[in-house]
């Protein structure tokens, strides 16, 4: 590791801090093409999650998790706690912008081939991380308790129904003295927030063990890449901060100008909103085969997924060489797409039993 | 282990789950509530499972708030799996929140079920507490910010985007 190749001075408490947290370590080779935007895309999540955790431990503070007092504290949330508006609008905003750039990455990472070996496992704990990305929107949907939040509850608890066993946790039955919204907010602020640490940590860990994955080219063949590479994992990271604060800047910018919506006060039994954009998908199969799909086709997409590593396991990395799969998963996300258009234009109906 | 041993160990253990099979002769008996959410004023479904035919449960709501009876149920059926399925109006005056369904028998058999209540619609019942209408639309609140807190958040907006923008552009 020559540390000399990076001349740029530093001032002199960031000298001091350089040497006193050894953060030479961090100056360690990695490809070029790990700089550019499509292979940040991780690193512009992880960043997003840092401003979701500060400003949801701000929101924990003024938050009633009660089925009758959750909608009345989101309500002080905006009208009386400080900057509780602003907060909460960053907070609403960042998790959609990290759902984009979580999407995005586990395309990129599809579409590149870094899935293959050595890499499998990462691609395991990366769908651990998109799962639990999904669940912290979703609970966090709920907690607002506003009609579209007490409606996503109830599709929820009926779902749970579905999986028999593994929805017990989801069921209102499972905690008699606990109602579900306290134990999905537990969900949204514990649970879920441990899970993501401990997966983002072996996230994290994996890259670092295996490298980036190489540059596709038509003969690139999938490696372990560690310690190779003409760029250094500094300026990465440095490339990484620079998004991350462009993520700042905009949910800040999109917060003052559309702040983070609340619906009425929910009613029970009521199918009269439709879900947010990355639920929305579900309506039409929903609409077809019941409650039921809301488990059964996320289970077998993400079945799906979890088989790519095993149905791809040529070391080839080019799109060229895996139009297979490839196809097949371009008209699985069309499939969604056409499905979340159809169903945001469609009139409402209701699924409910 | 000896033989001697080993046989008081079955001997002991068949006459625990004998003891268990004459207490628990069916079991703890279950209850489950459809829908979990109710507005005020609406009707609920309470299923009962695992009960001796004859049986007669008092189903009572149990609140922080409030505490309602709202009827018996007797449990039908034949031998040792019988039940019930009987529908109660939640009364419209019932303050909204998280209550326990409690069904109880004067033997003192128990089973519990979690129902959250909410506030009253229109139509749920005659003479509801508070009538409010499901709707989709956003709630309408007062949002504008002093200008200090504008002009705060835009400047946290420009500096981030600047700084960004100064961390993606520095030459490596």
């Amino acid at each position: 590791m020559n540390i000399a190749t990076e001349p740029r001075p530093r001032p002199a408490v960031g000298e001091w801090l350089w040497e006193r947290l050894g953060l030479e370590g961090l100056a360690y080779s990695v490809p070029q093409h790990a700089n550019r935007l499509p292979y940040t895309l991780g690193g512009m999540t992880l960043t997003g999650f840092v401003i979701l955790f500060i400003t949801g431990i701000y929101l924990a503070q003024f938050y009633h998790p009660h089925p009758t007092e959750a909608h009345s504290s989101v309500i002080y949330i905006i009208t009386g706690a400080p900057l509780g508006d602003l907060v909460r609008s960053i907070h609403f905003w960042t998790a959609q912008i990290v759902t984009v750039t979580v999407l995005l990455h586990m395309l990129r990472v599809l579409f590149t081939g870094s899935y293959k070996r050595p890499r499998e496992v990462n691609w395991y704990v990366g769908l651990g991380l998109l799962a639990v990305t999904l669940g912290l929107v979703f609970s966090g949907s709920v907690l607002k308790m506003d009609q579209e939040g007490v409606e996503a509850l109830q599709h929820n608890k009926e779902a749970a129904e579905v999986l028999g066993l593994l929805g017990g946790w989801f069921s209102a039955e499972f905690s008699r003295s606990v109602p579900l919204v306290t134990r999905l907010f537990n969900g949204h602020i514990a649970i879920l927030p441990l899970l993501f640490a401990l997966l983002i940590a072996s996230h994290i860990y994996l890259v670092k063990q295996h490298g980036i994955s190489p540059k596709v080219t038509k003969d690139a063949l999938s490696r372990a890449t560690a310690g190779e590479g003409e760029s250094f994992f500094s300026i990465h990271l440095r490339r990484m901060a620079g998004y991350g604060l462009l993520v700042l800047s905009a949910s800040v910018l999109l917060s003052l100008v559309f702040p983070a919506p609340l619906g009425q006060p929910g009613v029970a039994g009521a199918e009269v909103t439709k879900p947010w954009w990355m639920f929305i998908w579900l309506f039409p199969a929903e609409e077809a085969w019941g409650v039921p799909a809301l488990a059964i086709v996320p289970a077998i997409i993400g079945l799906l997924l979890a088989l790519v590593p095993v149905l791809d396991c040529s070391p080839y990395m080019s799109p060229a060489r895996r139009k297979g799969l490839l196809i097949v998963s371009g008209v699985i996300l069309l499939a969604i797409v056409v499905s979340g258009v159809v169903a945001t234009l469609q009139p409402l109906s209701t699924h409910l039993e | 282990m000896t033989g001697v041993w080993k046989r008081a160990l079955i001997l002991a253990s068949g006459m625990v789950l004998a003891f268990a099979s004459e207490v628990r002769a069916h079991g703890e008996p279950e209850i489950v509530v459809e829908p979990a959410i109710v507005a005020a004023g609406s009707e609920v479904t309470v299923t009962g499972s695992e009960m001796e035919p004859g049986e007669v449960f008092t189903i009572a709501l149990e609140g922080t708030t409030a505490s309602v009876t709202l009827g018996e149920a007797t449990a039908a059926g034949e031998g040792e799996q019988a039940g019930f399925v009987v529908e109660f109006l939640i009364p419209a005056d019932t303050p909204p929140g998280s209550y326990t369904l409690r069904a109880t028998t004067e033997e003192g058999e128990t089973a519990t079920a979690d129902l959250t209540i909410t506030a009253p619609t229109e139509t749920a019942g005659d003479e509801p507490a508070t009538v409010q209408e499901p709707s989709g639309e956003l709630h309408a609140l007062e949002r504008s910010k002093p200008f200090p807190q504008v002009a705060g958040a835009s400047v946290v907006a420009l500096l981030a985007a600047g700084l960004g923008l100064r961390l993606f552009l520095a030459r490596e």
